[in-house]
């Protein structure tokens, strides 16, 4: 029993507290509770209140000042209303609000305020970040080049991310998104990328099984939930974004000490995901109707543009000088029935460096992930490409595209030509080839032997049924079996990398040909 | 809400009137006691709000209840329940107050102390206070007992605490969060 307690060091300790303790007048400024409903209490009072401080009510709830008016503050109460009365005096705290940060976070469930709900103890952390954050100068920021490796085949080769980029993940609901963010998570495994996944207005069940899925992927160990369920009040709906943003900045700017960061010598990679920001702007919505703030398109407040693009332009590839560090995000928007032109998507997808269209559609039809690869694009992560996945991609677009138009036009025509019957053939093999499972995100080797199996014909000889089986079946082989050795050694930025690839590639499909002739 | 509003516009020109005429101490007296009236009678307040009184009745009524009032402030009181705002009476008093204090100099203070305090104490306090806010105060009390010990005063939306309750409550924060 060496660290037993010993009960002389506690009242040592204790002593010592209340010795340093000194009786300070406490000097605040107060108001009073006007009146109180829907989560909204407005106070008389508060003269000095400042937009967006910290307040504490009498009984203990903590509110955001957000509309200060000539003879009254409206309060967002952090909490059951149910608890604040009229008349009930409610105390300035000179603080904006601002959650922990820190190491300390990963692995812990939070809510909006940054509190752990996950019953695994306080966080202790001497950091702390305020949630609302001026986004970084032109000068602080330096261009996305270096990739973020989602995972995930068709995102990696025609939509690739890059790290400090936002790519909004778009669709109908059961299509994948969240599939596709938890997969990115996952994938960042080992590789030094702190995630953060923000999750506003879901149900808790859903929370927990994200969770359970990032612990089995050990994914947990870098990755911090913040969960503003569709239980908790909007308020905290609203600001969980924030806070998780707020969460994932101290590490991109721990290099970073000019711009208010840590001191250390360079800042660190970071990963957030909004899942998603329909229900934030919904959350957003209900507030700013309560507080009685002038209703606009589709009852949104006017500066619901701005509440996004004030959140997405803190996603950040810091330069060289400020270390350096990166803050990637991945918003998600719900689609209704496929309209992209609502009101909320289209702000979302002209704020984002590109987006990720899923469709129901591609998902029933058994393409999955059902990613619709003419519509998405992304406009900076093409400089991110790794040499290798950018000449062997690069005409995979086009085929794709090509195979689309044509599978329309042959379904009139009997007899076709044998290029444009090769071509279809090729573009239903790169189409089996898109599909990926849940879960299984691949590494830039096996990507790219994939795709180059399929841009460069050699998957003639297999039939398409078969097609899924061998890209497993590749994917073994690099990992454990024969190409092991190819795989440890495989640099995605040498020039000549197409030599081992072809070589490999050329290799496995003569002994997986061996397989189907059977 | 409203009345508030109406209040703070009609005590804004009564105080702009009675300035302009140099009484606006003795309209304070008598706004003061109009103030305390409301406060004590039930019935006045309800023939101040009651829709059922004819506007003539209504203000002969408060001119045979406000006979012993200076002319200035009998006329104003009239006038507010000519207009049909003898409902918001007793929030322009307040306001009024409000304004005269902005003019006056004065800061009105009150101080919760967890026992009665003595005449020289508050007397100290009044002095101590007025160097603080840079202003004339006055003082009112109340005694609260869960306080435990020291006393808390009041001056608008300011609040400076001496009292053993919030330093107790500062230290239990500081053992829990430290």
């Amino acid at each position: 029993m060496s660290n037993a307690i010993k009960p002389e060091e506690v009242s040592e300790i204790l002593r010592k507290q209340f010795a340093e303790f000194q009786t300070t007048p406490a000097t605040y400024e107060v108001g009073t509770v006007l009146s109180v409903g829907d989560g909204i209490a407005r106070v008389h009072g508060l003269a000095g209140v400042r937009a967006s401080e910290l307040v504490q009510f009498e009984c203990g709830l903590m509110g955001l000042a957000m509309n200060l008016e000539e003879d009254n503050v409206g309060i967002a109460i952090f909490g059951e209303d149910k608890e604040v009365c009229q008349g009930m005096t409610v105390k300035r705290t000179e603080k904006i609000a601002s959650v922990p940060v820190g190491e300390a976070l990963l692995g812990r469930i939070v809510d909006a305020l940054g509190q752990p709900i996950d019953g695994r103890g306080p966080i202790v952390t001497p950091h702390s970040r305020p949630v609302e954050f001026k986004a970084p100068g032109i000068m602080d920021r330096k261009s996305v080049h270096e990739p973020m490796q989602t995972g995930i085949k068709v995102i990696d080769g025609l939509t690739p991310v890059g790290r400090g980029q936002r790519e909004l993940i778009i669709g109908d609901r059961k299509t994948g998104k969240t599939t596709l963010a938890i997969d990115t998570i996952i994938n960042q495994k080992g590789n030094g990328v702190k995630c953060f996944y923000v999750a506003v207005g879901q149900k808790r069940s859903t929370v927990v099984q994200v969770y359970e899925t990032l612990k089995k992927y050990g994914a947990m160990e870098y990755t911090t939930i913040i969960a503003a369920t569709a239980s908790d009040p909007a308020p905290m709906q609203f600001l969980a974004c924030y806070a998780g943003t707020a969460m994932a900045e101290y590490f991109t700017y721990k290099g970073a000490p000019a711009l208010g960061g840590g001191n250390e010598p360079k800042g660190e990679h970071a990963l957030i995901i909004y899942d998603d920001l329909t229900k934030q702007s919904q959350a957003y919505r209900q507030l700013a109707l309560l507080l009685r703030r002038p209703p606009g398109r589709e009852a949104f407040p006017g500066d619901v543009f701005y509440t996004h693009s004030r959140l997405l332009e803190r996603s950040v590839k810091l330069s060289d000088d400020n270390g350096a560090g990166s803050l990637t995000a991945l918003p998600v928007i719900e689609t209704q029935a496929n309209d992209v032109s609502a009101y909320i998507p289209t702000n979302v997808i002209s704020i984002t460096d590109g987006q990720i269209f899923l469709e129901s559609d591609l998902f029933n039809s058994g393409l999955r992930p059902a990613i619709n690869a003419g519509l998405s694009v992304s406009r900076v992560g093409g400089a991110a490409q790794t040499r290798a996945m950018k000449s062997t991609a690069g005409t995979m677009r086009l085929d794709l595209a090509q195979y689309r138009e044509l599978a329309a036009f042959s379904q009139f025509a009997s007899d076709l030509d044998p290029a444009t019957r090769a071509q279809l053939e090729k573009g239903r093999r790169l189409t089996e080839i898109c599909k990926q499972g849940v879960n299984k995100p691949l590494s830039v080797v096996e990507q790219v032997c994939q795709i180059y199996a399929g841009t460069n014909d050699f998957l003639k000889e297999v039939p398409v049924k078969d097609v899924v089986r061998y890209c497993d079946e590749l994917s073994t082989e690099l990992r454990s079996g024969k190409f092991k050795d190819f795989a440890a050694k495989f640099n995605p930025e040498d020039k000549a990398f197409a030599e081992g690839v072809k070589a490999t590639v050329a290799d496995f499909t003569k002994s997986f040909l061996l397989t189907v002739a059977k | 809400m409203q009345n508030q509003k109406a209040a703070k516009r009609y005590a804004g020109t009564f105080f702009q009137i009675a300035l302009e005429q140099g009484q606006q101490d003795t309209v304070r007296g008598g706004l003061q006691s109009v103030a305390a009236a409301c406060a004590g009678s039930a019935e006045l307040r309800e023939v101040l709000r009651s829709p059922v009184i004819s506007s003539d009745r209504r203000q002969a009524m408060l001119r045979a209840a406000f006979s012993g009032l200076d002319k200035l402030s009998l006329e104003l009181v009239l006038f507010l329940a000519s207009k049909g705002r003898a409902d918001s009476l007793a929030a322009l008093c307040e306001e009024y107050e409000v304004l005269w204090c902005e003019r006056a100099g004065v800061a009105k203070v009150t101080v919760t102390s967890a026992d009665a305090l003595s005449q020289t104490e508050l007397a100290t306090l009044q002095e101590r206070l007025a160097v603080r806010l840079g202003k004339k105060v006055e003082l009112s009390t109340a005694v609260d007992s869960s306080l435990i010990a020291g006393f808390r005063a009041r001056a608008g939306d300011q609040v400076f605490d001496y009292s053993t309750r919030t330093q107790l409550e500062q230290l239990r924060q500081r053992l829990t969060h430290a």
